[in-house]
């Protein structure tokens, strides 16, 4: 049956080593929607266990879905799969990027591109719909990805859009990124590209997507879709106490209020108070700037932008003249960690002279964010900077370094808070200069290279979660086991914010348990932060459908910073949202039938092919020892209290192996060892996955 | 006030609201008629009843109006607290009464602080102190003191560290 | 057509001198519409189009550039989704602005990758259409209620002179159907209006366009 609408139809498949270029049928990939499952489906039936993420036999996946490009809301997304280099087992793992990269691919005709292959020489790849070519990149080779985005467009066009690595992914850096736009970075992969002496790829597209569903009946989908978003991380009530509004939080990244500005606007703008009704003010919401930047924030912001049919608009763009003592443009974009992981590397503060502490921040955290992003260096979930402070302070640095090297660093920039320091300390991560640059290697890797001992995983504060060597992000302080188990499952930090963005909500904890109680059957899903209490079915259930829906955005692709829509900021909806969403999406685009049940239980056949793969490239079922394993801060923080008190965010030993266990079994793998059983393969029409795994011996008894 | 006086009470009403205050019954041209009052809503202050419109008004928010309104400062941070404590439940940071709309001035913050302090019907409020030396407040009615700590830091910190 | 009607059509349909020019009080003079490049039609027979029932327009420092513009114009009058069918153009100037990369010094130029500002290209309507009157087949026309300039799918042969022959380029043949379209104002119904998420984009009356540049609007150089 051909694909009618939401998938282009086809799949880019380039060869590098012999340059043939070829097509594979998306509609062979269907059950795996597309993006991270068809990541997945390639991986698993293309690149055998035990290669490494720089092995010619390793490939690298990018992945749009049915949803990328058909104007539904927050579908701008590009999934990237391949193998994972700062993993210790080169595990297959993901990065995201958003941007406009991914709905330029599916108008160009492509559900997805397929890299193999090593070239001999730098290319990068030129895609202008059914035109492709492998061009000749020696010109931008040894060029940050600012000059390099600049010289592809210079060729292809100003409507074109471009993904490109640094000098840290060209030198196989293994915490580098694949770069887009302005200010989209896909942390983890940038190495694969340079590995296989591919610098950028360019795609211009002028198709469209097709859309199953009646022209009006769509635009009223995406209306509806509009009425209950709220503002970034879907926070459904305002910072500030407002009167429309019966709840607010000042957690909230609702900032919209009067007197609220982008102050660099020709002329300013203020954000004013938005309320949920005010559609043609949703992009207001967030001024992200005065969360990503400090007091002074919006004092330097132009505008606020993001991603391809998102009307949340989370990047902060800022004009800072000083930048250019440092030698750099004054016009920076960025969100979240892209300004804070940065900024923690100065982990001293920042001090500029004749600036104020707030400006100096502002200066400090947009120069960090362009060295970084124009190197490409990632920063592994704000790892970097942790590991850079251990090993310094704990002399680790003295000990490792040669003193010639450790001298010729200006150590006296970091302490006294110049952030001139980024010039010097990103180039040497990105250009593999000295045994410095090791801390680009990764966690795992950094340990086994400088031996940095037990205390260097169990300090609660390097904040790092299983030995796999990846942080917490919204682990267990994000609803104790629930956020515990969502970070124990992947083979980098969990990039999964189902749980954060109701937790994060604003809603009170009783309002969330009532939306608990509807979704997962019990309303003891959710506790009171800091306040947790044992582990129980809820919980899993939770865990379980905030990782499936996770999956499923990164496949369809959605934004999983907004999406699902669990809640909304609609009092006369008791600030429910619409969890049929997807499905409704699936079905009107593809004009397949899809309910919300079917569309998880692909979700949960993309997730269970992750865990099969993680079995097969570890050569071992006993995904709970040897993979789930926490460091062991989250049992021993806290000495003077108990877990499941009041006040602290604690976990016990044996509840977290009940919660592993009460997990595995929702998602029906083996509950002893934490593998995917035959019967769940089989129920998810995995049955070449369970064939394989047993020939491997990797099937749970 | 020609034009005032042909409002009727509930335009004056409505009125107020969507410019975000609450209107003190001795304000109104008229008595609320029976199918007047049905539509409005209705809060009692110290000094009498205050009347504000629910389709652009929550009364959660007219609930503060109506204390700033009777300049009663110290109850108005008191139930904030307390309420912030029981329902969300998380501390309140101190921060919240600088901005809008409360907007304290640091005399009446300082004033508030102290009553706090010696006035036993405040008993129950207690202060916390973040590793950023924020200052935040919590009911200890309704927050164990390990709880609001954790909250307030990481509403200060730790939120940071998580994106 | 009232004198004042056409003094403010005729600004408008001037709005590139009119842009190069410091202010209002400079645009005296009107230049008349059959001057603009692409308006070389001698087909009297269709000069006798009014005016439509506004305009669109876009405020460039509100503009984040997020497309749903794009993609609501699109998938309303086409059923399909695209950049290049889309008659709301920011996505061509997104990235580089409108001279695109040219030279070392893009880093000051409009544009996402330089000082941020988005310009938009949106149907005028204008009065004396040059797509319609240089289409050979005299498929554009005036709508009833809107009068919006309309392709008439049945007249249209894909042959492109409409979009040649628009400074702006708004007209675009559908490649799959061999049909020009442009924009119609939604036939009364403006979807990338409605559904901007900073209301960077008005529909507006042409009295109130000519308001708005003279109170804030800032647009860029074309």
């Amino acid at each position: 049956m051909a694909l009618e609408g939401g998938w282009a139809g086809k799949i880019l498949r380039v060869n590098l080593k012999s340059g043939e270029i070829s097509h594979e049928k998306t509609e062979k990939y269907i059950e795996y929607i597309g993006g991270m499952g068809l990541g997945y489906k390639i991986m698993w039936d293309e690149v055998p266990a035990g290669t490494k993420a720089f092995d010619e036999a390793n490939k690298i996946v990018f992945g749009v879905g049915p949803l990328t490009g058909s104007g539904a809301i927050s579908s701008g997304r590009t999934n990237i799969t391949s193998l994972l280099a700062s993993n210790p087992f080169h595990g297959v793992s993901d990065s995201h990027m958003g941007g406009h990269f991914a709905v330029e691919l599916k108008y160009a005709g492509y559900d997805g591109i397929i890299i193999e292959g090593k070239s001999e020489r730098p290319v990068w790849l030129k895609i202008e719909d059914e035109k492709v070519s492998i061009e000749d990149a020696t010109l931008y080779w040894g060029h940050g990805t600012f000059q390099t985005i600049a010289g592809v467009t210079a060729i292809m066009g100003g409507d074109s859009q471009v993904a490109a690595i640094g000098q840290a992914g060209e030198n196989q850096v293994n915490l580098s990124v694949i770069r887009t736009g302005l200010s989209h970075s896909a942390g983890g992969h940038g190495g694969v590209m340079g590995s296989k002496n591919l610098k950028a790829i360019g795609v211009k597209g002028t198709g469209a997507v097709h859309i199953n569903m009646e022209n009006m009946e769509w635009y009223k989908l995406n209306q509806f879709v509009l009425s209950i978003y709220g503002a970034n991380n879907q926070h459904v009530v305002p910072r500030t106490p407002q009167p429309w509004a019966e709840y607010d939080h000042p957690g909230s990244r609702w900032t919209a209020k009067e007197g609220l500005y982008w102050e660099q606007a020709d002329p300013p703008i203020e954000t004013g108070v938005c309320k949920p009704e005010d559609s043609n003010k949703i992009g207001y919401r967030t001024m992200k700037a005065m969360l990503d930047l400090g007091a002074n924030g919006p004092k330097y912001t132009v505008r606020m932008g993001g991603c391809a049919a998102c009307p949340i608009r989370c990047h902060s763009h800022v004009k800072v003249p000083q930048l250019s003592k440092y030698g750099v443009d004054p016009y920076v974009a960025n969100t979240c960690m892209g300004f804070y992981a940065p900024s923690s590397i100065m982990f001293k503060g920042f001090n500029v002279d004749g600036e104020s502490k707030d400006d100096a921040t502002v200066i400090g955290r947009s120069l960090g964010s362009h060295m970084a992003d124009d190197y490409g260096v990632w920063c592994n979930y704000g790892q970097l900077a942790r590991d850079l402070k251990w090993a310094y302070e704990k002399g680790v640095l003295k000990r490792v370094l040669p003193s010639a090297e450790y001298n010729s660093i200006p150590w006296d920039k970091l302490e006294s808070g110049d952030p001139s320091f980024y010039l010097d300390f990103y180039r040497r991560i990105a250009m593999k200069e000295g045994e410095l640059s090791r801390l680009g290697e990764g966690a795992f890797w950094l340990d086994k290279r400088w031996n940095l001992g037990e205390e260097y995983w169990t300090y609660k504060d390097n904040k790092l979660w299983t030995k796999v060597g990846y942080p917490v992000h919204h682990s267990n302080e994000s609803n104790g086991q629930v956020g515990a188990l969502i970070s124990s499952m992947f083979n980098r930090d969990a990039q999964c914010h189902t749980h954060q963005n109701l937790i994060g909500s604003g809603l009170p904890t009783d309002v969330q348990k009532e939306v608990a109680e509807e979704l997962w059957g019990s309303k003891n899903a959710i506790d009171e932060p800091a306040n947790y209490t044992p582990m129980n079915r809820g919980k899993a259930k939770f865990a379980k459908w905030s990782i499936v829906r996770n999956v499923l955005h990164d496949s369809l692709t959605l934004c999983n910073w907004m999406w699902p829509m669990t809640v909304s900021p609609l009092k006369d909806r008791n600030y429910r949202g619409d969890t049929s969403l997807e499905a409704q999406y699936y079905t009107a685009v593809t004009g397949k039938e899809m309910s919300e049940e079917k569309l998880d239980q692909a979700a949960e056949r993309i997730f269970t092919l992750h865990r099969a793969l993680t079995v097969k490239q570890m050569g071992t079922t006993n995904m709970r020892e040897e993979h789930d394993q926490l460091t062991g801060w989250q049992f021993d923080m806290d000495p003077d209290k108990e877990p499941f008190t009041a006040g602290t965010i604690k976990l016990d030993r044996e509840d977290y192996e009940k919660a592993l266990t009460m997990l595995y079994e929702e998602l029906g793998w083996d509950s002893k060892t934490g593998a995917p059983t035959r019967a769940t393969l089989e129920r998810l029409r995995l049955k070449y996955v369970a064939d394989e795994l047993e020939t491997m011996g990797l099937l749970p008894a | 006030m020609e034009k005032e006086n042909s409002k009727t009470a509930l335009e004056q009403i409505q009125e107020a609201s969507a410019a975000g205050f609450v209107l003190h019954e001795s304000r109104l041209c008229a008595e609320l008629a029976e199918e007047e009052l049905a539509l409005v809503g209705s809060l009692s202050g110290k000094k009498g009843t205050y009347y504000f419109d629910p389709t652009t008004m929550t009364s959660r928010y007219a609930g503060i109006m109506l204390r700033l309104e009777e300049k009663n400062y110290l109850d108005l941070a008191a139930e904030t607290i307390r309420d912030d404590s029981k329902k969300y439940p998380r501390t309140t940071p101190l921060g919240v009464l600088r901005e809008a709309p409360f907007s304290f001035d640091e005399e009446s913050i300082k004033a508030i602080l102290t009553r706090f302090n010696e006035d036993p019907q405040y008993k129950d409020l207690r202060k916390c102190t973040a590793s950023n030396q924020a200052v935040h407040f919590y009911s200890a009615e309704h927050l164990d003191p390990g709880q609001a700590e954790y909250l307030c830091e990481y509403e200060e910190v730790g939120r940071k560290e998580n994106q | 057509m009232s004198d004042e009607k056409r003094t403010i059509l005729d600004k408008t349909m001037n709005r590139r001198e009119f842009l190069r020019m410091s202010g209002l009080s400079a645009i005296g003079v009107s230049t008349l519409s059959w001057l603009l490049p692409g308006c070389t039609s001698n087909k009297e027979d269709v000069a006798v189009f009014e005016t439509a029932s506004g305009v669109l327009i876009h405020e460039s420092p509100r503009c984040t550039g997020c497309l749903l513009c794009e993609s609501s114009c699109t998938s309303v009058n086409d059923g399909k989704v695209g950049q290049q069918l889309a008659r709301v153009k920011i996505s061509p100037n997104y990235m580089y602005g409108q001279n695109g990369v040219s030279g070392p010094n893009w880093e000051n130029g409009t544009g996402e990758m330089g000082n941020f500002k988005l310009n938009a290209e949106l149907c005028r309507q204008c009065e004396q259409p040059a797509c319609a009157l240089a289409c050979p087949e005299n498929a554009i026309f005036e709508a009833e209620k809107s009068g919006a300039r309309e392709v008439d799918p049945e007249k249209c042969v894909g042959c492109g002179t409409c979009e040649r022959a628009c400074p702006w380029g708004i007209p675009t043949v559908d490649t799959e159907t061999n049909v020009a379209t442009k924009c119609v104002l939604c036939h009364g119904y403006s979807a990338c209006v409605s559904v901007c998420p900073t209301g960077a984009l008005h529909f507006v009356s042409w009295d109130e366009a000519i308001r708005k540049y003279e109170d804030h609007f800032r647009t860029e150089e074309i």
